[in-house]
């Protein structure tokens, strides 16, 4: 991944910072508060440059919101959360192909896959004291549907990754599943920005 | 035991003994990198202290890693976790294309 870079007026190159997008979503059944949708909505307002969404939970409603999400800020990372009961935040490696989007044809993919920095990121979340694991199951609901999504769109973000976080509770507070969501997305900016200078004395045959 | 009697009794302990040959398509495995590029760089450099550096490993070195961590021989929570959805023709191709790439060595002084 190569970020390309801005030439000032000095002659000087400056790479640009990759663009976030952090999507929540909001209240559903009897979950009044949303913990993916008040984290997002907290970290947007502690970081003016963070673009975050806050998804309707329907399988079509939260598609398009993305969708349209996308297109609006055409994120180069892009950390998408949802709601999981289980007291743990869960970083989600993959998603199945939906299946209310019909019989795949031969040869198309049946999951998709996230990239992510997948270790820093565990240990990132980690180390603001909230225990995080790394899943192969979405959940087949409205979270695996929105990542597929992600995943499969034209514009597709270079990074895109999937974190279910815990419902706030005495032991979840709203704050702290903010603080183990950004850490969660800082590891994949700091990627990014890893990423934008590459070795150049390795070449392949 | 004659000379030719002897040469094919070698070349056929070899055939069962010898590890697994080069069998992957690097550029299959270049495209199917994407998923490795982010820890392990698509050039085999490590983009992060938690990833060993890859590029330019031995050809047989890798597809055994990938299939113990398939197989749990090897553990590492996120290893673990990917390997398992991989065939052996993904494995094959990922460590065609990372054996492929080449590097060089500077010894300090």
């Amino acid at each position: 991944m190569v970020f390309l870079d801005q030439v000032q007026r000095d002659g000087s190159r400056v790479t640009p910072a990759p663009v976030a997008l952090l999507t929540g979503f909001a209240p559903f059944r009897h979950w009044a508060v949303n913990s993916s949708g008040a984290a997002a909505r907290m970290l947007s307002a502690a970081r003016p440059a963070l673009a975050a969404r806050i998804l309707p939970v329907d399988h079509r409603e939260a598609g398009a919101a993305l969708d349209a999400a996308l297109a609006a800020v055409s994120p180069d990372i892009a950390l998408l959360t949802g709601l999981a009961d289980e007291p743990c935040l869960r970083l989600e490696r993959a998603a199945r192909r939906p299946v209310h989007e019909g019989g795949a044809e031969d040869g198309d993919a049946a999951a998709l896959h996230g990239v992510w920095p997948w270790a820093v990121a565990l240990d990132a979340i980690r180390a603001t004291g909230a225990p995080a694991r790394l899943s192969q199951d979405a959940g087949r609901y409205v979270c695996e549907t929105v990542y597929w999504r992600g995943l499969s769109a034209p514009r597709r973000p270079r990074l895109v990754a999937f974190l279910h976080v815990p419902p706030i509770g005495p032991d979840w507070p709203a704050a702290r599943i903010a603080a183990a969501v950004a850490a969660c997305l800082d590891a994949a900016l700091g990627a990014a920005q890893n990423a934008s200078s590459p070795a150049k004395s390795i070449a392949s045959k | 035991m004659t000379p030719i009697a002897r040469a094919a009794l070698f070349l056929g302990a070899l055939a069962v003994s010898a590890p697994a040959l080069a069998a992957g398509d690097p550029a299959e495995g270049k495209t199917k990198a994407g998923m490795c590029r982010i820890c392990h760089g698509i050039d085999g450099v490590a983009r992060n202290p938690e990833a060993p550096n890859i590029g330019g490993e031995h050809f047989v070195y890798l597809q055994n890693q990938l299939r113990n961590f398939r197989s749990g021989k090897r553990t590492h929570e996120v290893m673990s976790v990917i390997a398992e959805g991989l065939s052996d023709e993904d494995i094959d191709d990922l460590s065609a294309w990372y054996s492929s790439i080449k590097f060089s060595v500077t010894v300090p002084e």
